[in-house]
């Protein structure tokens, strides 16, 4: 029945041709799991379209009162809880009650914005925008180039469109290993290419070292020397048998060509590397290794050096590289870490308590900073305010 | 414990205003008298309102209301004492689950499209529909009386709050607290 509701909105986009590249893929896939679907026209249904509006819905809603009226009125059955303490009952029915309307409210909000919650007060939020591709490469000069939306840049040995950097396949013999930096800002993001054709995405805060180009026959090794970073490297069979190393302080990650995410951000006390495909070995300082296996997580605690592995949702895990944030059940003090990051702001938790409260969800990189903040509101997260960049929860 | 009600009064009312004309709608494929359908489906609201139902999710919420919906028509054509050929062939289409899911896919492909349009201006609305239903500007503009620019202009205007409303939602994908 879920497939069917949400294969109900993509012949809609698709008709309004706002399709995805995503959905597209979505579309056809539910498009043959439900072969009827494609006898679903919506040509052949803006009749109905209209027939809905011949139904007086303000005589129905005062009939469906009418109707709850007399049932309410009916004499209550009296039911006797026998030596148990009631009270402790009812308390726990009313809470089940309240957390059960928070959450049912909460997503029905997403259809119809009906606010029982403190309207936000809304100080100046011209200065806040979501994030943006951009980035500064600083050259093997110590030259630092912006990069950014609109502006080309080009060297022997790169090409940027503002949006991506690449760099050209190039020179193998080279002996001498010649470094660039690419450094991601608070609210920016980035897609670079080696030269080996490895792909990495930088996310928001991060900072990643690299040789122009590698040498044949040699380890090929970066460093990622803080934030977080998507890599898909090329396999070491395409590169003359050159294994692949990514760096960091407290961390090296060997790996035969795959997909991976890494997240060492200098603020955070652990680091953690999410395979998505393939193999990789992480090394902590002192040398301790652990085999990673598809959809495992190793988190590093950089205060014990120790390493945990543990199962997690990759597509979660590596959806910002997509345009979309998603939390499984993240405090919020772990969320808002990541939304400052991305839309460059401070965080202020007017009460304590907040930074524990759980949330799960998805949201679109792309939105307002309001929009995010309004969805999040809740008996709990009840206000927030926004001063210049930094935003005050309540 | 006076309150045993887990939705509030203005829950059900959003539930109502999504969904209340969808439902009716698709009760009136089976039973041809629309007060009928009305009645059954104001019912269910009054049902939802009064029982301690909870719903993980939106999609389970819907699920429930088309479900309920289809079982009640089945009942109503059950007990009804006309044993007519028509009643004989609704009850196997009411049976029929893949029948089920496509004529939910239409209600709510209906249902989406209703509450996007309905938020337009009557012209536009028109004009919206005329055009979704694979009818040329010339043709619009003949149907309505009105000037091909005039089509043009509205049309490009009503596709795009159109286009904004279903871009828009993705966006709300979904953000819960989790306990």
């Amino acid at each position: 029945m879920k497939d069917v509701f949400h294969i109900s909105r993509l012949i809609i986009k698709e008709k309004l041709k706002v399709l995805t590249d995503l959905e597209k893929t979505d579309l056809e896939r539910l498009n043959h799991k439900l072969p009827f679907s494609d006898n679903v026209k919506i040509e052949d249904l803006v009749d109905k379209v209209s027939s809905y509006s011949t139904i007086n819905k303000d005589r129905a809603w005062e009939a469906i009162e009418a109707k709850f009226g007399k049932v309410q009125n009916k004499p209550k059955r009296v039911v006797k809880l026998f030596n148990r303490p009631w009270h402790k009952y009812a308390a726990a029915a009313v809470f089940v009650g309240l957390l059960a309307t928070a959450y049912f409210f909460k997503d029905n909000l997403l259809n119809s914005r009906t606010n029982h919650v403190e309207t936000p007060s809304i100080v100046d939020t011209n200065l806040i925008e979501p994030g943006t591709d951009k980035a500064t490469l600083t050259l093997a000069n110590g030259e630092q180039v912006p990069l950014e939306k609109g502006t080309a840049f080009q060297t022997s040995n790169a090409n940027s469109n503002g949006e991506q950097i690449v760099y050209a396949a190039g020179n193998r013999k080279t002996k001498e290993l010649t470094y660039n930096y690419l450094t991601i800002p608070r609210g920016g993001q980035f897609h670079i290419v080696l030269s080996d054709g490895t792909e990495v995405w930088l996310n928001s805060e991060s900072q990643l070292k690299y040789p122009v180009s590698f040498i044949d026959g040699e380890t090929r090794q970066v460093e990622l020397v803080y934030g977080e970073a998507y890599f898909d490297v090329t396999p070491s069979s395409e590169n003359n048998g050159s294994k692949f190393i990514v760096l960091n302080k407290s961390q090296e990650v060997e790996v035969l060509g795959t997909e991976f995410n890494i997240k060492a951000y200098r603020d955070e006390t652990n680091i953690y590397t999410t395979l998505v495909e393939g193999k990789v070995i992480v090394a902590n300082q002192q040398g301790v290794t652990r085999n990673l296996t598809p959809n495992y997580q190793s988190v590093l605690s950089m205060e014990t050096a120790e390493f945990k592995i543990t199962t997690v949702d990759v597509n979660s895990e590596t959806s910002w590289r997509r345009g979309v944030f998603s939390f499984k059940g993240k405090p919020l003090k772990d969320v808002m870490k990541v939304i400052s990051r991305w839309y460059d702001v401070d965080v202020v938790f007017a009460n304590k308590e907040l930074e524990s409260i759980k949330f799960k969800g998805n949201l679109n990189k792309d939105r307002s900073i309001e929009r995010i903040l309004s969805l999040m509101l809740s008996d709990k997260l009840k206000s927030y305010e926004i001063k210049d960049k930094t935003i005050i929860l309540k | 414990m006076t309150n045993n009600n887990i939705l509030s009064k203005d829950d059900l009312k959003n539930i109502f205003d999504t969904y209340y004309e969808a439902l009716v709608q698709y009760a009136n494929r089976f039973l041809t008298l629309k007060d009928e359908c009305e009645d059954l489906v104001q019912d269910i609201f009054v049902g939802l309102w009064e029982k301690e139902n909870s719903f993980p999710d939106e999609v389970s919420l819907k699920a429930y209301l088309y479900k309920t919906t289809r079982n009640k028509c089945y009942n109503v054509i059950k007990h009804n004492k006309v044993k007519d050929k028509f009643a004989a062939s609704t009850v196997k289409a009411l049976e029929d689950d893949t029948l089920f899911l496509k004529q939910i896919l239409e209600e709510e492909v209906v249902r989406q499209l209703y509450q996007a349009i309905s938020k337009l201006p009557e012209r536009k609305q028109e004009i919206i529909k005329l055009s979704l239903k694979g009818l040329k500007n010339s043709d619009i503009a003949e149907e309505l009386e009105i000037k091909l620019q005039t089509v043009k202009t509205l049309k490009s205007q009503s596709y795009k709050i159109l286009r904004e409303q279903f871009a828009e939602y993705d966006t709300l994908i979904y953000f819960l607290l989790v306990y």
